[in-house]
């Protein structure tokens, strides 16, 4: 190389060189004037689409106008990419100051054992939070121990400002078209499947592909077969001790388990589901309801917003009893993705401060009701709200679900792995490669083992 | 002399010069990621808690665990549809059209290349259609000329999915084989045909002795990058599209994402992406031996 071309070389170094740095030192500089001048609070969340995001944005607007030099900057993703995202960050001491995370041991455990999150009970205290919103028995949902090995009480780590359950979404002409009302037990249930199938109508819209659609509709089942079996109380005590509190002296292998794992075999074998369903991935079943190829869909509130807006007059009815009569069966559901706080935060009265805005202010049940959410503000006022609508039948649900103490659980909750294991084994359990025992041994052999690995308490 | 040494020393450190900002890197984002996920490995950790040293636990759990082996089938599915089939299916078109004279060549040049841009998921999620029972093109064409009782939820069964999944390897990677193995065959001299067809040989042993000699190079090439794209890279985003995993499609890569940032359990994670990197390493390394230009 001679001297010439060692020069150019040199400079081009340099020149890079000096562009880099130059990017570096005005970020930085600019961020230290901005910190003189403003404050900003970064929020990873998924309270996208039309039911949530209007809500989150009016309580930002009302936030602004009680402080005006803070900005919260959102980074908005679905849950599962933010779990990937939120984790690594909070390990690394960075990362948002609010954050949803979500329930049991797919995000909030470990970051409770990890210490990186705050214990939200004095928040809760001085803004009533526990007095306004949801019922007891869903405020354990979001509870940890203080060193993270105990689920289900303790301190509180997540609040949410909405609700949300699983129902059945049924097409009120094809009901009222072939003389069906709304099933009160799980008898009524499949004979209203069968009178379906008889006129060519595919009952149940399901997606095989997409895991959690079978294990909503197991832990429903599960609840009403179990009601019968145990009794209610008896029922959600033993739920509220597998999911929440994995307690040794329980396990799945137990008649009432294999009995709704039997029952939604079955259902297949009568053809209630839509054709190929196992092959259908995730929204194409809420596709097909909402075109009318099917009768019903059984899937949660977060997709009212999208059916009421169908062409499809739809409604709403809560899983049946396992005899007509019973008590009202426990469903599926809770509050949303909890929004907890960072560790980390350097703010956090003013993150507290906008969660309690979100959390409790007229203008979010409002919106929430404008936009067909579940409030956590409980019970709901049903004044107002047309009665023939798919959100009144949400409300009328949401209602009744919190007035009765009783929920069940996304059955997901238990382990790290039960996600994984619900999903393959109910695959193979509506593709009829196992037997229902099978299936139940399946969650079993999961639950033993996380008994095996599970957080143990310090001493 | 003096300067002559000084001279070479000063080329000798420009050459690093030149490499350092490359070398930079692939050291902080290539080499030390990958010795961190190795050094993870050996231990248990949630990726929030503590780190406890497990040796080789995790490695050991590797042989027992049944998902690990069932996702090694489905990559050994996806080996035999997006590598050997693809190199097979380009071997016989290239060696057809490759000495034709073809008009439009560049046309067909652009068509074949053009799965290569789309992105994995895009694939994935447009084949998931493809295959959708209801109303797949699939199932729809089966429909029309009358075979619907070979309608089927394509991506519904475990004897079914990964097949199905694999097909699509087939398309993705057939034209790139067929761009490589024309742009090979066509340095290879004409002579040598000529003079194997003034001796009386016909096609296929002109095939065999000198057109597959020939391109040893290029089918090494072919299969050592279909075959890391069948174990890693585009079989995740295809997968993760298209099936999620489910029925006996689920890739290694897309076990050890799920490990790692579903059920947080980095330390398995890394011991089974460290296993995935052993095979690739073994697998690139033995095709480039076989393929040793004398």
């Amino acid at each position: 190389m001679n001297k010439k071309e060692k020069l150019n070389f040199v400079l081009l170094v340099l020149v890079v060189l000096f562009f880099s740095l130059s990017g570096v030192f005005a970020t930085g500089s600019q961020e230290k004037g901005k910190r003189a001048e403003k404050i900003t609070l970064q929020m990873w969340d998924d309270y996208s689409g039309k039911t949530r995001d209007p809500v989150v944005k009016a309580a930002i607007e009302q936030f602004k106008k009680l402080h005006p030099n803070v900005d919260i900057q959102r980074t908005v993703r679905p849950l599962k990419d933010l779990t990937t995202m939120i984790i690594p960050a909070l390990s690394a001491k960075k990362g948002p100051d609010m954050m949803v995370v979500n329930s049991g041991e797919q995000m909030e455990g470990p970051l409770v054992r990890g210490g990186h999150l705050v214990n939200l009970d004095p928040y809760a205290e001085k803004y009533g939070w526990t007095k306004k919103l949801l019922n007891p028995s869903l405020w354990n949902r979001v509870r940890y121990s203080e060193d993270g090995t105990v689920f289900g009480t303790g301190h509180i780590y997540g609040v949410s400002f909405d609700g949300e359950l699983v129902g059945v979404y049924y097409n009120k002409d094809m009901f009222k078209g072939n003389g069906l009302g709304i099933p009160k037990s799980l008898d009524e249930f499949e004979n209203v499947c069968e009178k379906l199938k008889g006129v060519g109508i595919a009952p149940i819209a399901l997606a095989g592909l997409k895991d959690y659609r079978f294990f909503h509709l197991y832990a429903l089942v599960q609840a009403s077969v179990l009601s019968h079996d145990m009794g209610i109380e008896e029922a959600q005590k033993y739920l509220e001790d597998i999911v929440l509190r994995w307690k040794a002296d329980r396990s799945f292998v137990i008649p009432g388990n294999i009995e709704a794992a039997k029952i939604i075999q079955d259902w297949v074998r009568k053809g209630y589901f839509v054709k190929g369903f196992l092959g259908l991935k995730g929204s194409d079943d809420l596709a097909l309801f909402m075109a009318g190829k099917s009768a019903m869909f059984v899937q949660g509130s977060w997709y009212s917003t999208e059916i009421a807006d169908s062409n499809i007059n739809a409604g709403l009815f809560p899983f049946p009893p396992y005899k007509k009569g019973e008590p009202f069966s426990p469903q599926v559901g809770g509050a949303t993705t909890p929004f907890g706080m960072s560790k980390y935060s350097k703010y956090k009265d003013l993150d507290a401060e906008f969660m309690n805005i979100l959390l409790t202010s007229d203008t979010t049940v409002r919106l929430q009701k404008e936009n067909s959410v579940l409030p956590a503000r409980i019970p709901v006022s049903l004044k107002g709200i047309d009665k023939n609508t798919l959100y009144y039948d949400l409300l009328d649900d949401w209602n009744k679900i919190n007035e009765s103490g009783h929920m069940t659980f996304f059955l997901d909750w238990t382990t790290p792995t039960m996600w994984d294991t619900l999903a393959e084994g109910g695959r193979s359990l509506m593709g009829m490669k196992i037997t229902p025992k099978e299936f139940v041994n399946k969650l079993e052999a999961d639950y033993l083992n996380w008994q095996k690995n599970k957080p143990k308490p310090k001493k | 002399m003096k300067d002559i040494n000084g001279g070479k020393l000063h080329k000798y450190v420009l050459s690093y010069l030149y490499l350092a900002p490359s070398l930079i890197v692939i050291i902080i984002f290539l080499l030390y990621p990958l010795f961190n996920s190795f050094r993870y490995s050996f231990f248990q950790w949630d990726g929030v808690g503590r780190m406890s040293f497990v040796a080789i636990t995790n490695y050991i759990g590797i042989f027992k665990d049944a998902k690990f082996w069932i996702s090694f089938r489905a990559n050994l599915v996806y080996i035999l549809f997006f590598s050997f089939i693809p190199t097979l299916f380009g071997l016989i078109v290239s060696s057809v059209v490759a000495r034709a004279n073809i008009r439009g060549v560049r046309i067909f040049r652009t068509i074949f290349f053009t799965p290569q841009v789309i992105a994995s998921v895009a694939v994935g999620t447009i084949f998931g259609w493809i295959y959708a029972p209801q109303f797949g093109v699939v199932n729809q064409v089966l429909d029309l000329v009358g075979l619907e009782s070979f309608q089927h939820a394509w991506l519904g069964s475990s004897a079914t999915a990964p097949v199905a999944v694999g097909f699509i390897g087939v398309w993705l990677w057939t034209g790139f084989c067929i761009i490589i193995f024309v742009a090979g065959i066509q340095k290879i001299d004409e002579d040598f045909y000529a003079s194997a067809q003034l001796d009386g040989a016909n096609s296929v042993q002109q095939f065999f002795h000198i057109t597959l000699p020939a391109l040893k190079y290029e089918i090494v090439v072919v299969i050592i990058m279909t075959m890391i794209r069948a174990l890693s890279t585009n079989v995740f985003g295809i997968v993760s599209a298209a099936t999620g995993g489910a029925f006996g499609t689920r890739p290694i890569s897309l076990y050890a994402y799920q490990l790692a940032f579903v059920q947080h359990d980095i330390g398995y994670a890394s011991s089974v992406v460290a296993v995935l990197a052993v095979i690739v390493f073994v697998i690139s390394g033995l095709s480039m031996r076989i393929g040793e230009r004398e």
